[in-house]
């Protein structure tokens, strides 16, 4: 894949991308390696482009404007099927009740990050999924998967995370570059397991992504989705930020 | 026990077919994901119409499903009709779930500006060669004050006809 006028070089990992760009144009930074961009029409003045800067100079953790919700509902499921149940539960809320665009892109993004969070972030040490996505798993009593949300009029805050911490950086370039790189079969992997949209789409839907990984330890994935009377098509971001425990 | 573990694969997805002229018409209901099968289907024979009026959730995994199907179908005629907003999202999003169908009516979600209440208008594709000819907005029946405006951005919408 190659860049587009943006001066990012593969392994500029911790460089901060800001701009206008598309999604597509975004991802193929990601693609190349680089694990933060914010794309706004004020550039490097974005108050969520000063707060990555911030975390990446100081290497420390502080919230985003998005991420600061009040009584969020959290969830804890063990099991592949109680994810219908819960998803339905929350598509099923008074304050997303008539919201179709919202509850339909709600869906989409929690069933992929759940779906993923249960079958792929819990690996073998050979790095082998410990559940298959064949059949229903049900999660040890030491694993689980928990989802919080909050609904507002301006939009949906989702985090979904695991304690198996198996997300690479890796996976999340590798998807982009397939999924925006080609538009054809050759978007879907067509190996046993997942199919390889689901990072693509969750991207596509949200306006905010933000990945915090401590490798084998924990995985965290929250994003905004912002209702269509906030909704900017110029104005997202990624952040993936990979700690290690002290 | 919750509600989805009473939840059976194939409660989630089911189809009904009908004769429509020399076509195979089938109406897909509920949710596409790992755990749909469209064996049943193929064995009826095409030329099919799929319509999607029913569909209400369709996930990655459901979207390499379909793929599939429709790769195992071969030459066979295939037909979509009555796409929903959902289905017409992942045909601008994964090219191949279209594959080389053809699209014959897709809905048109509006929006009150004023109530917020919700329409879905139907609208032959084959009216709507150019973006620019739908109805940015239509007068609000619910409320009859507001404006109901077009939910989406019309040439971002039909990015499948490309």
């Amino acid at each position: 894949m190659q860049l587009k006028a943006i001066n990012v070089k593969p392994g500029d990992k911790d460089k901060l991308v800001t701009g206008l760009f598309s999604k597509k144009e975004a991802a193929e930074v990601i693609a190349n390696g680089c694990r933060h961009i914010h794309s706004s029409t004020l550039g490097a003045r974005d108050a969520c482009a000063l707060i990555s800067r911030e975390m990446l100079e100081r290497s420390i953790q502080i919230p985003f404007p998005w991420e600061l919700v009040k009584d969020s509902t959290l969830e804890s499921l063990r099991t592949s099927r109680e994810r219908h149940a819960l998803i339905h539960s929350i598509a099923s809320g008074k304050k997303i009740t008539g919201r179709r665009d919202l509850k339909e892109k709600m869906t989409s993004v929690l069933e992929e990050l759940v779906t993923n969070a249960i079958y792929h972030s819990y690996v073998e040490r050979d790095d082998t999924p410990r559940y298959p996505r064949q059949k229903p798993a049900v999660l040890a009593d030491s694993e689980r998967v928990d989802v919080r949300y909050h609904i507002v009029d301006e939009g949906i805050y989702l985090s979904v995370s695991d304690r198996g911490g198996g997300l690479s950086f890796s996976s999340v370039s590798r998807a982009f570059a397939r999924c925006y790189g080609k538009r054809s079969e050759a978007q879907i992997e067509d190996k046993e397991g997942g199919a390889g949209l689901g990072l693509y789409m969750v991207f596509e839907t949200v306006t905010h992504l933000k990945f915090v990984t401590v490798p084998g330890v924990r995985t965290e994935i929250c994003c905004w989705i912002a209702d269509k009377r906030s909704f900017d098509p110029d104005h997202f971001s990624l952040n993936f930020f990979e700690w290690r425990e002290k | 026990m919750n509600n989805g573990e009473r939840l059976l694969p194939n409660e989630k997805f089911k189809f009904e077919s009908h004769v429509r002229g020399d076509k195979t018409v089938i109406d897909l209901k509920g949710i596409i994901d790992e755990d749909s099968h469209f064996d049943s289907i193929r064995k009826l024979g095409g030329p099919f119409i799929f319509n999607f009026r029913q569909l209400t959730s369709i996930n990655s995994c459901g979207i390499r499903s379909w793929v599939n199907f429709l790769k195992e179908l071969g030459r066979a005629q295939v037909f979509y009709e009555e796409c929903p907003p959902l289905v017409v999202r992942q045909m601008n999003m994964v090219p191949s779930f279209l594959g080389t169908a053809q699209v014959l009516s897709v809905f048109l979600p509006y929006v009150c500006d004023n109530c917020e209440a919700e329409k879905m208008l139907l609208a032959n594709t084959e009216n709507l060669n150019d973006p620019s000819s739908v109805k940015e907005s239509i007068p609000c029946d619910s409320c009859n004050k507001g404006e109901m405006e077009f939910d989406g951005q019309p040439k971002q919408y039909f990015s499948f006809k490309r």
